[in-house]
């Protein structure tokens, strides 16, 4: 529970109010801004993305190993084909750098590749091609020399996750909804099959209709608007980012398949090329009784590695820099959950959104805007949407000419306060600017990535929580690293009487 | 050229204050480049004493050694650029071309010869593989200390110190002085990886216990710390399962490895020894590419910034000489028991009277001698009571005396004696 207490929302009456603030929320917040209606997004964390849609590893799914008839098989095409757009829209990076499966057996070959046609004639996964592993090697010539061909998925694209849910939000936000973080729903009042309250830390809301999209707790969620008809068995994945330095050894994604010892779930993980130049290993598979079970341990790294060091030998551990966890918030029937409430009739349920929930939100918001609309007994276009949305600039990608540009109309942009990745002063001022405003170290490192280097924040730590303090115009032990109580520093040392 | 320099130093710590002190000595034309508002590097924050023992004589403080140089930086009109960043070297026809950024715009300068004095940075939790959640209260020593002696900011209340490298130590004194209470410095290896004086005067005399062959494996709290585990480690410094107990702590500092900063370095395709992680260099800090130069804790970790200040002078001097005449390189290398030796190579073609020469043992050592072989034949031997890893030796060889060749190649071994 967030530690805020207060009335902010009390008495609010959203035409839709989204409950959860990860890529599911924000991205229908935004398909259904396109509206002119009110909408209230509320997330309990003190940031968007701060469970799975911020603890995974970004891929772009193909859809490869999805089958007709399934809701994640319906929604994988719609939503890879519109990334390329949404992201241009959206001002967010994303690259088709294509997949490869790998196979160390010959002999599957023949097989493999009735398979992948027919993925391509009865699934339409219509660009997937099995390729030789001499042609494998020419495209990655660091991947082990023993894989006697691969299936090639060049719709296989990368994102980074969180990045694209910020923005999404963001977007909205400009065209009207409204974003509250660190609010979380408590209760629901359900008065003849409709939700009338809906009770957060912030005060009693008044929806016409609630979205649940919040993830590993969609199921409590249900049960408090009365309509629980599934339930979240929550699967932990650990994935470890390397050095920019280790980028280089390859340029798409990669995950080796193992007929002899084929397990289960999907996750043996793979090696992923992430937008920003580092790689991406994992992620390992573990069920949990845990929903915010975020720690990780060496065995999931050690799996991992030696699994993918099979792929690409070149892989180190020393090459790492950082790990995380994230939970996948599955059914037991393993799909997605997309639909009007069973009992409650003004609930929408997105949930079970697991792998590869990144890859269809975009499609999956824009049924879900249909549905909402069609709920809400129609509505008018909002006449100022705008659809697009301004990033922040990144200075380090910039041409000598365009930096200079940017630093003669403010000079904040000369002044690189994260050495690693070469953030500027300027990009966290716009960071905290941004309109949804996050004025954390965490936050900040989000949006514009001081801290996201090899030193992990080591140099630029302390400079960061100055430019908030600044900012906000708060003593410097005021800054919190992500929530509430993630204190930095405890206020003054001796030969300080005051904070500064 | 308005913007050309004989020599241009990148870095403004002890290293590269030194490095452009002797370079303008020499009579080059010098532009230090600095990314930080103020000259001084990691000294600034060093507010203890100890600084400046061998080459002052003097028991300094970080900020006093600096201010040292600083002075003599500034009184030879040395021109500095702060709070400048840079991007990019090129390698030109006559030189090199340094891109930098800074609050007035993009600027490039030309040089003849460059120093890197780009100085270190502090290995991770990550990097020594601590798990668990992610919350605050887990810093590196540097950054520990920034927090503390910069912005006047307390990071602990209560905490456990991982490592006893000496930024460890010093923190663990510092921050008892300034009422925290350390519970602990906690090393993985059999023995303590800072100096001596330092185990001394920052542990024992506060009563900080040190505890050898354990190390934090996990840390718990999901906003800001709660506890770490600490485990008993094996002879190859791996967690022996099961030997966990819990120690309650609001703050986990990581003194646990210095890295050399060489992005710049290898961006310009300079050859790294696995060794010291720094640039292979010759007699001069002369890197493997011709006219870049490397210094300090770039070329290597040093324990003691009189050594640091010393390799800016050996490559400030040799910079604003370089005349891009051929070298004539031959190998030094490490042999038995040696972890670390600078330089890498001799440069049969400078003057090879004086050579300052550091090295580390592979571990620690009684009743040894160093010894410095020509292929098979031995040039000389020299005792040693003990050998400590983490105490740097160095020496001044007179390679001139001997008859060396482009065919030469020399080792340095260390043999242990016995009794």
């Amino acid at each position: 529970m967030p530690a805020v207490s207060d009335s902010a929302l009390e008495g609010e009456k959203p035409d839709v109010l989204i409950i959860g603030g990860g890529i599911s929320g924000a991205s229908i917040a935004r398909e259904l801004s396109r509206w002119n209606i009110n909408i209230l997004l509320v997330e309990k964390e003190p940031d968007l993305a701060m469970q799975a849609s911020g603890r995974n590893d970004g891929e772009v799914h193909p859809g490869i190993d999805l089958s007709k008839g399934s809701l994640k098989h319906y929604y994988i095409r719609k939503g890879n084909a519109m990334y390329g757009d949404v992201c241009k829209e959206l001002g967010v990076d994303f690259r088709r750098v294509g997949q490869y499966v790998c196979f160390n057996e010959g002999w599957a070959k023949p097989l493999i590749s009735l398979y992948v046609k027919k993925k391509k004639y009865i699934d339409k996964i219509e660009d997937s091609e099995v390729i030789s592993g001499k042609e494998l090697l020419r495209r990655e010539p660091n991947f082990s020399g023993g894989f006697k061909f691969a299936i090639s998925n060049p719709s296989t694209g990368c994102v980074c996750p969180y990045g694209l849910t910020i923005a999404y939000a963001e977007n909205a936000v400009t065209n009207g909804a409204k974003v509250m973080l660190n609010t979380a729903v408590t209760g629901m009042k359900v008065e003849n099959g409709r939700i009338t309250e809906v009770t957060t830390n912030r005060g009693t809301v008044y929806p016409k209709i609630v979205i649940n999209a919040a993830g590993v707790f969609s199921e409590e969620i249900a049960r408090m608007a009365n309509d629980r008809f599934f339930s979240i068995h929550p699967r932990r994945g650990t994935n470890s980012i390397t050095d920019k330095k280790a980028g280089v050894y390859m340029h798409s994604v990669a995950s080796i398949k193992e007929l002899a010892r084929s397990t289960g779930h999907t996750k043996g993980g793979g090696i992923l090329h992430t937008v920003h130049g580092n790689l991406l290993i994992g992620p390992d598979a573990v069920e949990t009784s845990e929903k915010e079970d975020f720690a990780t341990y060496p065995e999931s790294i050690e799996k991992v590695f030696t699994r993918q060091k099979k792929t690409m030998p070149a892989l180190s551990e020393r090459d790492i820099i950082t790990y995380f966890t994230g939970v996948r918030a599955p059914t037991f029937e393993e799909d997605f959950i997309i639909e009007k409430g069973r009992k409650t009739e003004n609930i929408i349920h997105v949930a079970g959104i697991q792998s590869p929930g990144l890859t269809t939100a975009p499609a999956v918001a824009k049924d879900v805007e249909k549905m909402a609309v069609e709920m809400l007994g129609g509505a008018q276009k909002n006449p100022s949407f705008n659809p697009v949305r301004k990033p922040i600039p990144q200075i380090r990608n910039m041409s000598d000419e365009e930096r200079a540009k940017m630093i003669e109309k403010n000079p904040d942009y000369g002044e690189i306060v994260c050495r690693c990745e070469e953030i500027s002063k300027g990009e966290i001022i716009d960071a905290l600017n941004s309109p949804i405003c996050v004025p954390t170290v965490d936050g900040v490192k989000k949006r514009v990535r001081p801290g996201m280097g090899r030193c992990q924040g080591g140099f630029c730590s302390p400079l960061v929580t100055k430019i908030i303090a600044e900012f906000l115009k708060s003593p410097l032990s005021e800054v919190r690293k992500s929530r509430d109580g993630s204190v930095i520093t405890y206020g003054a040392t001796k030969g300080r009487n005051s904070d500064e | 050229m308005s913007n050309y320099y004989d020599v241009i130093v990148i870095g403004g710590g002890p290293a590269g204050l030194a490095a452009a002190v002797q370079a303008k000595k020499e009579n080059a034309s010098v532009l230090l480049i600095e990314r930080e508002n103020r000259l001084g590097g990691i000294l600034k924050q060093c507010i203890h004493d100890g600084f400046g023992l061998v080459r002052f004589e003097e028991k300094l403080s970080g900020p006093e050694y600096a201010e040292r140089f600083i002075d003599e930086f500034n009184s030879l009109g040395i021109k500095a650029l702060t709070l400048t960043f840079v991007t990019r070297i090129e390698k030109t026809e006559d030189g090199f071309e340094i891109h930098v950024t800074n609050r007035s715009g993009i600027s490039v300068y030309s040089c003849n010869a460059v120093i890197l004095a780009t100085g270190c940075r502090e290995r991770t939790a990550k990097q020594v593989f601590i798990h668990g959640t992610r919350p605050s209260g887990v810093f590196t020593a540097g950054t520990a200390q920034y927090f503390t002696n910069i912005l006047g900011q307390m990071p602990a209340k209560k905490c456990v110190i991982l490592g006893s490298g000496d930024i460890g130590l010093i923190m663990a004194r510092r921050l008892t002085l300034e009422g925290c209470e350390v519970l602990g410095v906690y090393e993985a290896k059999p023995t303590p990886s800072g100096l001596t004086r330092n185990i001394h005067q920052c542990l024992n005399d506060y009563n900080i216990p040190l505890h050898l062959s354990k190390t934090v494996t996990r840390v718990f709290g999901d906003d800001r710390l709660e506890a770490v585990e600490i485990s008993q480690v094996d002879e190859n410094m791996k967690p022996i399962p099961d030997t966990g107990e819990i120690v309650k702590c609001d703050a986990l500092i990581l003194s646990v490895g210095l890295i050399p900063e060489n992005e710049l370095a290898e961006n310009m395709n300079v050859t790294l020894d696995p060794g010291t992680k720094g640039p292979v260099c010759d007699n001069n800090c002369m890197t493997t590419v011709p006219g870049v130069f490397s210094c300090g804790n770039a070329l290597h970790v040093n324990d003691l910034v009189d050594y640091v200040s010393e390799s800016g002078e050996t490559a400030g001097r040799a910079a604003a000489h370089y005349s891009k005449k051929e070298r004539g390189t031959i190998a030094v290398k490490r042999g038995k028991n040696v972890l670390s030796l600078v330089p890498q190579m001799l440069d049969l073609n400078s003057d090879l009277g004086k050579v300052r020469v550091y090295f580390r043992s592979l571990k620690p050592l009684n009743n040894c001698r160093l010894l410095v072989k020509c292929g098979d034949s031995e040039l000389f031997t020299k005792k040693y009571a003990f050998l400590r890893p983490p105490e740097m030796e160095s020496l001044t060889v007179d390679f001139s005396q001997y008859d060396l060749n482009e065919n030469s190649e020399i080792t340095f071994e260390i043999e242990v004696t016995g009794e």
